[in-house]
């Protein structure tokens, strides 16, 4: 199987939501800051669920955020 | 620093004064002595009970602070800590069997091991616990920063 890479948008809209920060993002989320950090520098895969929350919170499809890459 | 990070330092502290401690107990008082030495018997009862009320204590997080939207403890976290469970694992048995085959060997000949290799066992079982989950959850923290 070849390896899948997840890559996002997730500073990209922050910066388009009224610069919105990392730690509101995690509290709109429900996750730490860390994790935010994490999935923004593509160290963190999240769950589904966290995705679509994440995608919810930039009222955007959650493939606009996250892209899968082979 | 996350919570559940914060915690592996503390382990990670409490395990490396532990085993200073009861390497310091057992050079200062003789390893022999235990069988006559109510002292250290006491000693080794309390780093036992001791040991497993703080390390009780430390597993403690809560997942939000009251009155606070901030989370403390999320799914990155759980990941985490799930992982170094696997680690703790593995570490505690290597040690069970490291202890098992080491003691055999020495203690062939006389068909009987001391009854303070028992302690010694539990408290290097505890040691070892904490010490691999706090590894574990600081390298976890480290390979997804």
């Amino acid at each position: 199987m070849p390896k899948a890479e997840i890559s996002n948008r997730i500073r990209r809209l922050r910066f388009d939501h009224g610069e919105m920060t990392q730690e509101e993002l995690a509290n709109r989320v429900g996750c730490t800051r860390q994790t935010i950090i994490a999935v923004e520098a593509g160290k963190y895969v999240p769950s589904l669920s966290l995705a679509f929350q994440i995608a919810k919170v930039f009222r955007a499809p959650v493939e606009d955020v996250f892209q899968y890459e082979e | 620093m996350t919570p559940l990070q914060k915690r592996a330092w503390l382990g990670l502290g409490v395990g490396v004064g532990m085993s200073l401690a009861i390497l310091a107990v057992f050079i200062a008082r003789g390893v022999t002595s235990f069988d006559d030495d109510l002292v250290l018997r006491a000693i080794a009862y309390v780093l036992c009970v001791g040991g497993l009320l703080v390390y009780g204590v430390t597993l403690r997080i809560k997942r939000r602070q009251p009155g606070r939207s901030e989370v403390l403890i999320d799914e990155r976290d759980k990941e985490i800590v799930r992982k170094a469970t696997m680690a703790q694992l593995w570490a505690v048995l290597l040690s069970l069997f490291i202890w098992a085959i080491a003691l055999t060997e020495v203690y062939w000949g006389q068909k009987s091991i001391p009854i303070i290799y028992a302690y010694l066992i539990a408290i290097s079982g505890l040691i070892v616990n904490i010490l691999a989950q706090a590894i574990g959850i600081l390298i976890g923290y480290r390979r997804t920063r």
